[in-house]
């Protein structure tokens, strides 16, 4: 197997996981597609010279990061996107809560997510939506995994009011 | 006091609730939750904001995977620049690649600052922490031009970086800190005594420390030379 068919085995089943950070490093769906294509390219530029992480999943969110931090930093933003679809539901800790999570737009979760300052969308991005330790993701930012920690809890708690300030408006 | 460990509670909510507490820890922290209401209430706004951000995963947009696949195979044709390639620090280096050919080399684990610079240079990517405290060197006269100069953070070394590209868009990167760069491994000490050379992951390496102390880096060994002369020779850099 070539290295082309050995990078698409390892690093293909990543995509999602690739997305979800780039939406959160761009505000634009179309940005956000454009970087995920630019991570593959950069990861596979590297694989194919020999580099073998030890998990594919943190590399490929360590590069698009640092893409992200690079060649995007200066890229003039487009007008955020701002689907209308509602959000999808995961468990909550509660009933009111997960039924508050089900009714909520989307829009509504964006605005909060990108009110976060950087360092704190980040780490959520990295840690709760991908999915990657905090150890991870501090190697990732080239942060201490305590820093990490810190910009979690920070960013959580906006978000943690938006969801009750959800079940208030929803009523018993 | 929980166990030995201070009552921090915003970071041991975070620790709890991305669920990476030890299971003694945690079974600790579950009983001093009983009792401690600011732990409680950290913990509670912990599960509800991952909660939330849970609930933002989206599923990446049909007919993206076909464009990736697309772009590399593109980039795997040995003639042909890939197509949609980032404008800047990422695009020259896929062409030599596949100029040069694929060579598997797997190094050895170096250092966490000398990894990093190394996963730079080859990924040709840096996490800007600002501008370089340094001006960028002027290395015009050996064929050099400037890509990009900034500050970044080399796993805890905080270092001003360089990266030069020459006519063939090959790169070579200079890292300037003020702290001393860790000893690769498998390094040699050069022969005049100051600082070592390596082979690493494809990469030539040569790390100094004076008039500063520096690293420079590239696939290709006759681009790192010039660099070092510049920095030994030219008096950019003020010890």
């Amino acid at each position: 197997m070539g290295p082309h068919e050995d990078f698409l085995n390892s690093a293909m089943g990543a995509t999602d996981l690739v997305y979800n950070i780039a939406r959160w490093m761009v505000p634009g769906a179309e940005d956000a597609r454009d970087l995920v294509q630019d991570t593959y390219l950069a990861a596979y530029s590297a694989w194919a010279k020999g580099r073998r992480p030890d998990r594919v999943e943190p590399w490929l969110a360590t590069i698009c990061l640092n893409l992200a931090r690079s060649s995007y930093r200066r890229r003039s933003h487009r007008p955020q996107e701002v689907p209308l679809e509602r959000a999808s539901s995961t468990a909550g800790p509660s009933d009111p809560e997960r039924a508050a999570l089900a009714s909520m737009e989307a829009a509504a979760l964006r605005r909060a997510m990108w009110s976060l300052d950087d360092g704190q969308r980040v780490a959520i991005a990295l840690v709760d939506i991908a999915g990657l330790s905090t150890a991870e993701a501090a190697a990732a930012m080239g942060t201490p995994r305590g820093t990490v920690l810190s910009r979690l809890h920070r960013g959580r708690r906006p978000l943690a009011v938006l969801l009750e300030d959800q079940v208030k408006d929803q009523g018993p | 006091m929980i166990g030995r460990r201070s009552h921090e509670p915003e970071l041991q909510a975070a620790e709890y609730v991305s669920g990476e507490m030890r299971r003694r820890e945690r079974r600790r922290f579950d009983a001093h939750l009983v009792g401690c209401e600011d732990c409680w209430r950290e913990v509670s706004f912990g599960w509800k904001g991952r909660g939330l951000a849970e609930a933002s995963r989206e599923v990446a947009p049909p007919g993206l995977r076909d464009e990736i696949r697309a772009a590399l195979s593109i980039a795997a044709r040995p003639s042909r620049a890939p197509r949609r390639l980032a404008v800047g620090a990422v695009a020259v280096a896929l062409v030599v690649l596949l100029t040069l050919g694929a060579v598997a080399i797997l190094g050895h684990r170096q250092p966490g600052a000398i990894d990093a610079a190394i996963t730079a240079a080859r990924t040709e990517t840096l996490a800007s922490r600002g501008p370089s405290t340094h001006a960028p060197p002027d290395l015009s006269e050996e064929g050099l031009v400037l890509v990009m100069g900034e500050r970044v953070d080399l796993a805890g070394l905080p270092s001003d970086a360089f990266m030069y590209r020459d006519a063939a868009g090959e790169s070579v990167f200079l890292f300037v800190s003020g702290s001393r760069f860790p000893t690769a491994r498998d390094s040699t000490a050069r022969p005049d005594g100051m600082g070592w050379q390596a082979r690493s992951d494809g990469m030539t390496l040569v790390c100094g420390d004076r008039p500063v102390n520096y690293l420079v880096i590239s696939e290709n060994p006759s681009l790192v030379g010039p660099v070092e002369h510049m920095v030994k020779t030219s008096g950019v850099f003020v010890a």
